[in-house]
């Protein structure tokens, strides 16, 4: 099937516009109305000429959605007037729609987007009413006979013509070959873009395809070596990007943008809050471009991003940066538990520049180690989070520690009146581990309110219906926390 | 010792070195020298390890550390990592000791297949060979690839255009050679750059799926009624194709948070899809498989629906530590955990643990509608885990198989309860399944309701009656959730566990014991 692609690069040019100011391509070929021109205009019959793919100049911008923007700038030679030229080495992913090629005192006529692949149905099809060779073996003496047979239809089984007689191909089982004599113009072993031009003068200028294609795609792997005596965080980011088109960029200039555009879901006026951050930053960032509220993440060198291939590069080293380690346990009910919880064991840092690591995170997942007597890493946690803004404080829990652990017992539960529940609460901390910790225990309420009214140990206020205990717990020793809160609607 | 890894941002590197220029001829490092595994545990929620369906829902994670030697040239160059783990998670890869620089990291998963060796012959040379069924005359014939995979076409020397595999004669296409970029098996790459020429020997760590491990326990009931011997197994499982030989192993006990997508991209397999011309008699061809999700292999799929895999028990024995705020075993010698193979080793053993047998039930505030049920008794096994005592061991989580002496000696099986992560200083309470010779029945005397400050409350009375058909008294506790009730009238007095009333009966061998109480809502 070939398809009459309407020029609609609004998007693309849009799209271009916010990533490469400098570079945007001319919207010549987008405000080119393309003509509905019932026959495709052809100045030579043979194979169009192929621009030469030397003084190609690529460059991607990679979306975390999966969709990247290609420009690709190509050296094109042509004479004066109407031509058509095939664009190959396109991404097999293109989306035919945001394609647009805009050069000098270049106009666009039309612009085709060819998925009619090159199969044998397809050659089949395309050779009705037309003479092919047939060759046939005879099974019995090995002989081979040809003949001349014109194809009458290819519909759930070939009909030939051969001489007077009417035949279904190969009806015998006999083996037959088929020899065509040529490959139709518009059947293609790839998919290709061609574009009708028409030029006001001849001669050789660069023209930029810019498309949008889909099966590129990046995300950030971090690596935070924690060493916990020094309280300190070796830090690392890797750019992982991915291809799964089956097209090779070579030596492309690439950069990255931390969050996926809008493509038509609508606006959410309610986004879900940045996983892993308690904070977000304010700080400007040193290391990434900012375009409108979206960061642009360049990579220095141009580089080869191979036909499924999933390449990572560096962009963040930090080391030294001040973390901590908190335990943390939270709950907003009130029951007791026949067996003890684990708590849960969060890493705290910040990306901020008095922290040591002034950068912004684009979302990705921090895996966490800690480095064995031996200096070999070893995996204490994995965390996901989201695009991080500079000077963030974010707090990832690595998992549940082993030797620390709450029970939480129900003492009493009273219904003060319609509005009001009192609460009697015991939480048992224990710590099996050879030193001291501090567990911070956190009691919610389904309910608006929550307001102490006897503790065991001073508690902080989180907000209207939280309330944070720090309870420090001896080493191989337990605390037992106790307290009376009123929740209320 | 901290080795400071070597990974240099790409965003500081050198401006203008394109990372295309001037690499080298690969360097290929055909194996490591050395491999040490960390094994995590299982996930399961419950249930045993054996259970296949508890395996397919957890993958498994463990990091691989290797040592591998390259010879590497000054400048840059490719070193392709063979023979590292299937289960490999590439992005989690971390090169450490090659001082000079790691540019970037590669990892191809466009595979060498039928199919991807036709896409990438496009436009390239090859020859048609056909073998006359009859005669057996061999004919060759200079092609050019013209289309493919998916319905093969080719263009003779002189434009005649053909089909491969239409025309019901023995034909094959033959290439020169494989195309490049194409590999056996995904392949880690990285692009390194180094000062000087000469021999690094560098660490590659990365997280693999594919490898786990469980604890398991056996805990044996002496004949004394008091003491039991409790062992404890590390069972570690390879299910995935590569077999670690000799390789020094740990395994970390504890929950680690996962982010959950450690998986490696699909491998892209391209088929061959023999397309043709409508033929009459031939049926059409069977549809593809799906590219993108390729059938796992063969042996992993036998492991996984089958018991095939062996299971070694070795004499070794491993020791513990902490790591962070997990528990480490190593194990005490460098072991072979081969491919689809589930080896155990002892991590404790331990002899003459007292334990104390009850029968623990959790009553209701209320009985409706169902008027004497007859209910088994849970029977507990509890045993102290204190400092100083005979166990005094953090435990991690497993599953617990429970043996009971019978008279004549022979153990029978009690139960398989589940232990949580116990740290020391944490009880172990064993569920040990439930009595059918000690069971409660349970008689709603009352349910009623009343008013106070405008609200209605609850309030009801209940009957139990404990009976003990064994030829042993039986120590039954009786535990009721009472922090929103208050027992305003009771048969015997009730302590306190937790936020429970407690009931402690003695009842009698071939006896019965009753309680009864009524509460009201507070």
């Amino acid at each position: 099937m070939r398809w009459l692609c309407l020029v609609a690069a609004v998007s693309a040019a849009g799209a271009a516009r916010a990533a490469e100011p400098a570079r945007r391509p001319k919207p010549a070929g987008a405000s080119v109305a393309a003509q509905p021109v019932s026959v495709a205009p052809r100045t030579a019959p043979s194979p169009p000429e192929e621009p030469k793919l030397d003084n190609q100049r690529l460059s991607i911008t990679i979306y975390n959605g999966g969709q990247a923007l290609v420009q690709d700038v190509r050296s094109l030679d042509l004479p004066a007037g109407r031509r058509r030229i095939e664009l190959r080495e396109v991404s097999n992913q293109i989306e035919p729609a945001s394609v647009s090629l805009a050069a000098p005192d270049l106009a666009i006529v039309e612009q085709n987007f060819d998925f009619d692949l090159l199969t044998p149905s397809k050659l089949m099809e395309k050779a009705v009413g037309k003479q092919v060779q047939i060759v046939r073996t005879n099974p019995g003496n090995g002989q081979q006979v040809t003949e001349t047979a014109t194809v009458l239809a290819a519909n759930g089984g070939v009909v030939l013509k051969i001489g007077d007689r009417i035949e279904v191909l190969r009806d015998d089982g006999a083996p037959t070959r088929v020899i065509f004599d040529g490959v139709p113009e518009n059947l293609r072993a790839r998919p290709t873009l061609s574009v009708t031009v028409d030029s006001t003068r001849a001669g050789r200028r660069d023209a930029t395809l810019t498309y949008l294609t889909r099966g590129l795609n990046w995300h950030a792997d971090y690596v935070a070596v924690f060493d916990e005596k020094a309280s300190k965080l070796d830090f690392q980011g890797w750019i992982t990007l991915i291809n799964q088109t089956s097209t090779t960029f070579a030596d492309v200039k690439t950069e990255l943008v931390a969050g996926s555009p809008q493509s038509g879901g609508g606006f959410n006026p309610n986004p879900s809050p940045i996983r892993g951050v308690v904070r977000g930053g304010g700080e400007t960032p040193s290391n990434a471009n900012q375009v409108g509220d979206t960061y642009f993440y360049p990579l220095k060198e141009p580089t080869t991003i191979a036909a499924n291939q999933q390449k990572q590069v560096g962009f963040i080293e930090a080391d030294q940066v001040a973390a901590q380690r908190v335990y943390q346990f939270r709950t907003s009910a009130f029951q007791s538990q026949t067996s003890p919880s684990h708590v849960d064991s969060v890493l705290q840092f910040s990306n901020s520049r008095s922290g040591g690591l002034a950068a912004p995170l684009p979302a990705g997942v921090v895996r966490i180690y800690m480095r064995d007597a031996d200096g070999a890493l070893k995996l204490i946690g994995e965390s996901a989070i989201g695009h991080t803004p500079q000077g963030s404080d974010l707090s990832l829990r690595t998992g549940e520690a082993f030797d620390v652990t709450v029970q939480p017992t129900a003492e009493s539960e009273q219904t003060l009146d319609k509005r009001r529940n009192r609460h009697v609460m015991s939480y048992l901390v224990r710590n099996a581990k050879d030193q001291p910790v501090t567990v911070q225990l956190r009691q919610g309420t389904y309910l608006p309110e929550l307001k102490v009214v006897e503790e065991s140990i001073k508690s902080r206020r989180v907000d209207a219906s939280e309330v944070e205990w720090a309870v420090p717990v001896p080493a191989g020793g337990e605390t037992k926390l106790t307290f009376t809160v009123e929740e209320s609607r | 010792m901290r080795a400071r890894t070597a990974l240099i941002a790409l965003l500081t590197a050198a401006p203008g070195v394109a990372a295309a220029q001037a690499v080298s001829a690969p360097v290929v490092s055909a194996r490591p020298d050395k491999v040490a595994v960390v094994l995590y545990q299982d996930r399961a929620p419950s249930g045993s390890y054996a259970d296949p369906q508890f395996r397919s829902a957890d993958p498994g994670l463990a990091v691989v550390s290797e040592t591998r030697t390259l010879d590497l040239p000054a400048g840059r160059s490719t070193v392709s990592f063979r023979e590292v783990a299937d289960g490999m998670v590439p992005q989690t890869a971390a090169i450490e000791g090659i001082g000079g620089k790691l540019v970037e990291r590669n990892f191809d998963f466009d595979l060498l297949s039928p199919g991807t060796l036709i896409g990438k012959a496009i436009g390239a040379p090859a020859r048609l060979v056909r073998t006359n069924p009859k005669t057996g005359e061999v004919t060759e014939a200079p092609v050019t690839v013209r289309s493919g995979p998916q319905g093969i076409l080719l263009q003779h020397e002189d434009g005649a255009v053909e089909a491969v595999g239409c025309s019901g004669l023995p034909e094959r296409l033959v290439f020169d050679a494989a195309p490049p970029g194409l590999t056996a098996t995904p392949t880690l790459s990285a692009v390194v750059e180094v000062p000087r020429a000469g021999r690094y020997v560098v660490r590659l760590s990365y997280l693999a799926t594919g490898l786990r491990w469980s604890a398991d326990y056996v805990a044996r009931l002496n004949v004394d009624g008091r003491t039991l011997d409790l062992q404890g197994w590390l069972t570690l499982s390879n299910l995935s194709r590569t077999s670690f030989a000799d390789a020094p192993t740990q395994v970390v006990a504890g929950r680690l948070a996962r982010a959950g997508d450690d998986t490696a991209p699909q491998a892209y397999q391209s088929h061959v899809l023999k397309t043709c011309w409508p033929i009459d008699f031939v049926p059409p061809p069977l549809p593809l498989p799906p590219v993108a999700a390729p059938a796992p292999p063969a042996a992993m799929a036998m492991a996984r629906m089958s018991k095939l895999e062996e299971v070694v028990v070795t004499a070794t024995r491993a020791t513990v530590g902490d790591l962070g705020d997990y528990k480490l075993y190593s194990l005490n010698e460098p072991t072979t955990v081969a491919a689809n193979q589930t080896k155990q080793v002892t991590f404790l053993a331990q002899g003459d643990v007292p334990y104390q047998r009850a029968y623990a039930y959790v009553a209701q505030t209320a009985y409706p509608g169902d008027p004497e049920q007859v209910i088994p008794v849970p029977v507990v096994l509890r045993i102290k885990n204190e400092k100083g005592g005979k166990l005094g061991k953090g435990l991690p989580g497993g599953v617990v198989t429970v043996f009971e002496p019978r008279p004549d000696g022979e153990p029978s099986l009690d139960g398989q309860p589940r232990l949580k992560d116990t740290p020391v200083g944490v009880p172990v309470e064993l569920q040990a399944g439930l009595s059918s010779l000690v069971t409660v029945v349970a008689d709603q005397e009352e349910q009623s309701s009343f008013q106070r400050a405008d609200r209605t409350f609850s309030r009801s009375a209940v009957a139990l009656t404990v009976r003990n058909a064994g030829a042993q008294p039986a120590p039954v506790e009786i535990r009721l959730a009472q922090s929103s009730f208050k027992i305003v009238k009771e048969s015997r007095p009730h302590g306190r566990d937790g936020g429970f009333a407690l009931w402690t009966l003695q009842v009698p061998a071939g006896g019965e014991a009753s309680l009864s109480y009524r509460v009201e809502e507070r």
